[in-house]
């Protein structure tokens, strides 16, 4: 699924934040993060993606309908605590 | 922090139930509560469900089908904007009743089934042909194009008949199998001696991960387990654990709570320690504020094993199970069968 390294720290708290989502809401909402997180990382030169490049794809790439609860899925494994706060 | 808004919510929408299920954790009887909440109370706190920011509301009791008001209420959750489900013990559906869920909005079905035969089911739920009845009211929920589930509860010296269960699930068209391990409580509290050993458990555990590797369709579910993860996480290559696997609990208090009948809200229907009361506050502010919750969300308060458990964030220990124990949120789960070393990720 990914194309290139993530921080090890952070691929964890992502798996564990969608554990609970169905396996086919699941399968898509990582496809579009891990898609747009790769993009945004390397759009700021990083060979790495970074907590900051999923909290900017989850918070512009996520449908509007489950844009908050993909943030509060996030902020409950510590990713992005901020960020989920700004949208409430 | 603000509470993030619940993923789930079941209202337990009456007591009243024309089964005598020895492990009732809702001590379900043949009569409606004398303080449950009516009509215009159940649409308010749905209402309030909504506006917490739940997605899905759970319909049951008892059993929800006894509520003369229940076709209305689903149809208000539908208005509201929730999922809606219902968990039933599908004795009470005839094909009349599955076309009237249809037309109210029902969303999907959960009904309970606690035996491969007729002698274990009949046993357990307490009443002689309810195995025969239940199957009657699977067939007209097919029948009807309702998609449902199939829900058995684990107990010592019979869980091994989940699978068995699994396989006619299949075969009827259930999209899912969710399997709650016995916890003694409510009615449950008289009958100790079904709750499964910690090897059973983990037999259990390694016979459910085999399964739903080797299953592409059916979603296995399980609650009242939540250590199932830990042995997923430690056993099933990562691709199939993103692809196959939903880690169902703990979230009591998390993402999930119960309200019952008569207002009373609990982390889960089986981890029952008052939250608070829906006719004396709002759902919104008990979920938000709740001190009840506030301490299970915190699971750096957790104690003992669980305290020092990598996992304790995606698991927790089965606070329900601890809880019916030893009156304590936060105790370690001593029914964990991991060692210290195991739980380190």
């Amino acid at each position: 699924m990914k194309n290139m390294p993530w921080d090890e720290d952070l691929w964890q708290r992502l798996k564990d934040a969608i554990s609970p989502m169905p396996p086919f809401v699941r399968q898509r909402a990582l496809r579009t993060l891990i898609e747009a997180g790769e993009t945004f990382a390397r759009e700021r030169g990083s060979e790495v993606v970074q907590e900051e490049d999923l909290i900017k794809a989850a918070k512009t790439k996520t449908p509007a309908l489950t844009r908050q609860r993909m943030l509060d899925a996030l902020a409950e494994m510590g990713i992005g605590v901020e960020a989920a706060e700004e949208t409430k | 922090m603000k509470a993030a808004a619940p993923t789930l919510v079941s209202f337990a929408v009456t007591r009243e139930c024309n089964l005598k299920c020895k492990h009732c954790y809702s001590q379900s009887v043949d009569s409606p509560h004398p303080r449950e909440l009516n009509t215009a109370e159940a649409k308010r706190l749905i209402g309030q469900i909504a506006e917490a920011g739940a997605h899905l509301i759970i319909l049951d009791g008892g059993e929800p089908l006894m509520r003369p008001d229940i076709f209305d209420l689903v149809r208000h959750s539908q208005s509201v904007g929730l999922t809606t489900v219902m968990g039933t013990n599908g004795t009470l559906i005839t094909a009349e009743v599955a076309a009237k869920l249809v037309e109210a909005g029902i969303q999907a079905l959960a009904i309970s089934l606690d035996g491969a035969d007729e002698e274990t089911h009949d046993a357990f739920r307490g009443v002689e042909g309810v195995w025969e009845q239940t199957l009657r009211g699977i067939e007209n929920v097919r029948q009807a194009g309702i998609p449902f589930q199939i829900a058995p509860t684990l107990r010592h010296g019979r869980w091994e008949q989940w699978g068995a269960i699994a396989d006619k699930a299949k075969e009827w068209g259930a999209t899912a199998v969710e399997v709650f391990d016995y916890v003694p409580v409510g009615r449950g509290e008289e009958y100790p001696e079904f709750e499964m050993t910690v090897e059973e458990r983990r037999a259990f555990v390694r016979e459910y991960i085999a399964r739903q590797r080797a299953e592409d369709e059916m979603v296995y579910r399980c609650v009242a387990l939540p250590q199932f993860w830990v042995e997923v996480e430690k056993t099933v290559p990562e691709d199939e654990v993103l692809t196959k696997f939903v880690r169902s609990c703990c979230a009591a208090g998390t993402r999930y709570c119960c309200v019952l009948y008569e207002g009373t809200v609990y982390p889960c229907m089986v981890l029952q320690e008052k939250a608070g009361d829906v006719r004396e506050q709002s759902f919104v502010d008990i979920w938000q504020k709740s001190e009840v919750f506030q301490i299970l969300r915190d699971r750096d308060r957790l104690e003992g094993k669980c305290g020092r458990c990598d996992y304790r964030y995606i698991c927790g220990g089965a606070r329900c199970r601890v809880y019916a124990k030893t009156g304590s949120l936060t105790a370690e789960d001593d029914a964990c069968w991991f060692s210290e070393e195991e739980l380190k990720r």
